[in-house]
């Protein structure tokens, strides 16, 4: 047995024979010819059946799996049908009295290299449609078959790389799995895999060199793994995980649309924690009721500026339509503590965690929160939008936030810009603080969300950060829990919701003292909340809690 | 003749796909349609041209369009750039 580790594309795993792929890639033939109307005659006959095909293939994609990643193949058509493209291929013929094939083969290449010319990494790897759609034109003209993918018996697809017309045209009841040596998760064919429920890996560079049609293989989408020739016990193991997986998925899948609604009656709401586009997309896949917990400081993290009002603002507003009036909880940005971003040039603390951190570090700099502001409530009219503050341990702070606000809304006034007057502005439970004044708290909060792991952290006194206290930190403690109990009953008597953020929400063992305790929200990883909601269904109330 | 000048605030500016989406609907209008970015112009109905202009969100662009239904030609140009301002 051999295991190469590769990068996870796809999720899911694959077991069985290795089919190698490799595509056609004959240099093609340049001649030269007689008659050059007649061959650009030829060259527009292929060109129109190409676009044909490839808006046919649009259509099917659309419908199989969704508008959105079918949309490459209609791009392709469109660069096919571009005037200057179909001018340089004639002028190429006409020119050097040569063969439409060559033609349009050295068209797509001159074109590859002026996307390439404008330095934009992303119009860059536009060549490779460039490729794919002259290959289409290509296979035309010289009545070669196109569909060279054909996979006749179950097998794993082990290829350099992979179009999306490859992908989509190939037999997918015969598609196992894909292994890739170049891929980027991001890419239009990593995407349509996911969507196809197809397990894919990729990245393994050379090591794919030692892997020949026939041979067995075990793919492990999550982690990346690839297991060449399986040891006997290697391959139980993960035919047993495949079996559960697969299980797993349909017995959950049939929850999807369903209301989270206990035995006695009581309707909770299950939403995702997300940071990134990704996240939103698996939300909803794992019908997500909404967004609790919209973590905004993923895009400050990993650049080198503060981002500005309207990048927020794109990313609130598209976050917002994606999920329509699904709701989302946007929680300003938290960094400080164990998230940092060199440009904020944060001062080195000794205790970073009881420093400088959420809602201080936003009252600290208002411009920086405002322009926050300003983008969230710009979007707050494209569809259900909350605000949530983090860090809160005294009402002050939310007086601050009022002030803030109020010069923010002004702004925007002035400006003549539409938002959204009654947005809902709760504030996140993460403080022992915070939770002991949730009586005062909730008279200026529409509604909380708790935060378990910093609330645990802090009535024990346990650094997250630090494994080696591990056995003092356990989120479930009695404090903890007493805290959490104590924050419901105070919330539901001024007649707000409270929620539950953190990873508690999403442990098994708590979903029934949780419900028990009267919690109105839950909200965890996209993965979590059809689990979840199964749990919550299975659950009736005890005549008594016992807490 | 008119034109418009505006900044892009549609996520991925004018990258493959809302290039094609603007080829697509300028191919309706019978105005001749051009964007002008940083001393280059381009026309509207030329994909490879549009995307050569290398167009990011929060870029300010002009648009000009000429012929009968010029006001609504630019007015869905900027709908599908989310022209803000």
């Amino acid at each position: 047995m051999n295991i190469i580790k590769a990068v996870p594309v796809s999720p899911g795993i694959g077991i069985g024979p290795v089919f190698c792929y490799t595509r056609n890639t004959q240099i093609t033939p340049g001649y030269y010819i007689n008659n050059v109307e007649e061959e650009i005659h030829r060259y527009l006959t292929a060109r129109d059946r190409s676009v044909k095909e490839l808006l046919a293939l649009y259509r099917q994609v659309s419908t199989d799996y969704s508008e959105k990643e079918a949309g490459i193949f209609e791009a392709n058509a469109l660069m096919l049908e571009d005037e200057d493209f179909s001018d340089c291929v004639v002028q190429i013929i006409r020119s050097k009295n040569v063969n439409a094939e060559y033609g349009v083969q050295e068209a797509a290449v001159q074109f590859s290299e002026m996307l390439a010319q404008t330095g934009d990494e992303y119009l860059a790897t536009r060549a490779a449609d460039l490729q794919d759609i002259a290959g289409w034109v290509i296979a035309h003209l010289s009545n070669t078959d196109l569909s060279l993918l054909r996979i006749d018996s179950p097998a794993i697809l082990v290829s350099e790389d992979l179009f999306p017309s490859e992908l989509v045209q190939s037999d997918r009841k015969n598609l196992i799995a894909l292994v890739t040596a170049q891929m980027s998760a991001n890419s239009h064919t990593a995407i349509l895999a996911r969507s196809m429920n197809i397990p894919a890996v990729s990245g393994i560079g050379m090591a794919g060199s030692q892997i020949i049609s026939g041979t067995r293989l075990v793919v492990d989408g999550d982690s990346g793994a690839i297991y060449i020739n399986p040891d006997p016990k290697t391959l139980e193991e993960f035919e047993t995980m495949a079996k559960r997986q697969a299980q797993e998925r349909t017995s959950l899948r049939v929850l999807v649309g369903c209301e989270n609604r206990t035995k006695d009656g009581r309707l909770v709401e299950v939403y995702a924690n997300v940071g990134t586009r990704e996240d939103i997309e698996s939300a909803l896949k794992n019908d997500a009721g909404g967004i609790g917990l919209f973590r905004s400081e993923m895009a400050y993290l990993g650049r080198t500026d503060y981002p500005t009002e309207d990048e927020l603002f794109a990313l609130y507003r598209d976050a917002a339509r994606q999920m329509g009036n699904r709701r989302i909880i946007i929680r300003t940005v938290d960094i400080g503590g164990d998230k940092d971003a060199p440009y904020f040039h944060l001062e080195k603390e000794n205790n970073p965690a009881l420093g400088m951190r959420g809602i201080r570090l936003c009252l600290a700099r208002p411009e920086m929160f405002k322009t926050q502001l300003r983008a969230i409530l710009r979007a707050s009219v494209f569809g259900n939008l909350a605000i949530m503050f983090p860090m809160i341990t005294a009402a002050f702070e939310l007086d601050r936030i009022e002030e803030i606000l109020r010069g923010v809304r002004e702004d925007l006034m002035a400006r003549n810009v539409r938002f959204n007057e009654d947005i809902s502005l709760g504030i996140m439970i993460e403080t022992p603080a915070a939770a002991l004044l949730s009586d005062i708290l909730a008279k200026q909060s529409s509604f909380f969300s708790i935060g378990t792991n910093d609330l645990a952290q802090y009535t024990l006194a346990i650094d997250r950060q630090n494994p080696s206290f591990q056995e003092y930190g356990d989120v479930r403690n009695e404090a903890v829990l007493r805290l959490i109990e104590m924050t419901i009953r105070n919330a539901h008597k001024a007649g707000i919701p409270v929620g539950i953020c953190g990873e508690l929400g999403a442990d098994p063992e708590m979903t029934a003292p949780l419900l028990a305790m009267g919690i109105d929200e839950f909200s965890v990883a996209p993965a979590s909340v059809l689990p979840l909601r199964k749990r919550i269904r299975d659950y009736s109330s005890p005549d008594t809690i016992e807490m | 003749m008119r034109s418009a000048t505006f900044i892009v605030t549609a996520t991925d500016g004018i990258h493959a796909r809302p290039a094609g989406y603007l080829v697509k609907e300028a191919g309706k209008f019978q105005a001749d349609i051009t964007i002008s970015f940083k001393n280059k112009t381009a026309s509207a109905r030329k994909l490879f041209e549009l995307m050569k202009l290398g167009i990011k969100q929060g870029d300010m662009i002009t648009v000009t369009a000429d012929g009968s239904d010029e006001a609504t030609a630019i007015e869905t140009v900027m709908q599908i750039l989310e022209a803000n301002f």
